[in-house]
């Protein structure tokens, strides 16, 4: 099965994502699939390798998934990356795949946290869609 | 699984260097990376441990204008072949498009080729997909070698499915035969995609 991403897709996600952005401050935000493709991106990606970012994440957040499972947990459904200056939310998006937030000390995890479920649940419905059209 | 952005003109596929420990998927990423010449390469992931030993994947992205009208982003990802990875295996090759399955031509290496094959095969199935459901190729790596084993051999071990697959001979560490397999797999590849596509 291939994923088709459509124009109107594109546009219901990039709506999404803008949103997630001015309600939560992050700096960017990209939904990426399980196999790292990036579906969805908006915000300031100046100076970040986009690809990489991906690639990382969804390597990151699988292993994090198959920690779950070791100590009896179903699923992560989020991953917080701290760093001094720089720090990096993701979060689980139904089946398909992850929200990753980058943001600085402009906002705070507990808002990014929030926000990033909020996301998720407005993201699963356009990507069921988008699964069911393209099978 | 890969993704067509009809919105933006562009294709993504992921294709996974597979095989034993040590059998030059690596190599073969780092070839194409130091030759590849492109305003948009990006550098090259690496998760290795102090051994030069992948413990997660490579990663390599490239860009190409092989299908008209659309822009190509081919995703190559190398899994960590020694036996105890098995499971950040199964994580890399969710998803893949292509595989190519790169063998060492060593004798004392042929049982390695042929358990990682099959493991290949089990842990595609675990994510019900079949080996033969989509492109793959061999990669018959190190020829190099003074105790290489035959070609011959070699295929009556790993090319032995229902349909026999292309075979190519490489030293990858000289760049031999690496760009062949490239341009093989992402050809069988976006032949797939087009066929589906049509359907």
């Amino acid at each position: 099965m291939n994923l088709v991403i459509l124009e109107s897709d594109k546009i219901k996600l990039e709506s999404v994502l803008t949103g997630f952005i001015e309600e939560s401050g992050a700096r960017l935000a990209m939904l990426v699939g399980k196999n790292g493709m990036i579906l969805s991106r908006r915000g300031d990606f100046a100076g970040v390798d986009v690809q990489s970012l991906a690639a990382l994440t969804a390597g990151s957040f699988a292993s994090t998934q198959a920690l779950a499972s070791v100590v009896g947990e179903k699923e992560f459904t989020g991953v917080f990356h701290q760093g001094k200056r720089i720090n990096i939310y993701i979060a689980l998006v139904a089946d398909f795949g992850i929200l990753v937030a980058v943001f600085d000390v402009a906002t705070t995890i507990a808002m990014i946290r929030l926000t990033a479920r909020e996301t998720s649940k407005r993201l699963e419905p356009i990507i069921a869609d988008l699964i069911a059209r393209s099978k | 699984m890969a993704q067509i952005s009809v919105a933006d003109k562009e294709v993504t596929v992921k294709i996974v260097y597979y095989g034993p420990g040590m059998s030059g998927k690596t190599t073969n990423l780092l070839y194409i990376h130091q030759r590849i010449m492109s305003k948009n390469l990006t550098d090259m992931v690496s998760i290795a441990t102090e051994g030069d030993r992948t413990l997660y994947f490579d990663f390599l992205p490239l860009e190409t204008d092989i299908i008209p009208g659309f822009k190509a982003k081919f995703q190559l990802y190398t899994v960590p072949g020694q036996v105890q990875y098995n499971a950040t295996r199964k994580l890399v090759l969710q998803g893949a498009d292509g595989v190519v399955f790169v063998a060492d031509s060593q004798w004392s290496r042929q049982k390695d080729n042929v358990d990682s094959f099959t493991n290949l095969k089990e842990n595609l199935l675990e994510e019900g997909v079949k080996l033969s459901d989509i492109p793959y190729i061999l990669e018959y790596n190190k020829r190099d070698l003074a105790d290489a084993a035959r070609p011959e051999y070699m295929e009556y071990l790993l090319n032995r499915e229902e349909f026999k697959v292309p075979s190519f001979e490489a030293v990858a560490t000289e760049g031999k035969g690496v760009f062949e397999v490239l341009n093989y797999i992402t050809r069988m590849v976006v032949a797939k995609i087009l066929k589906d596509i049509k359907k």
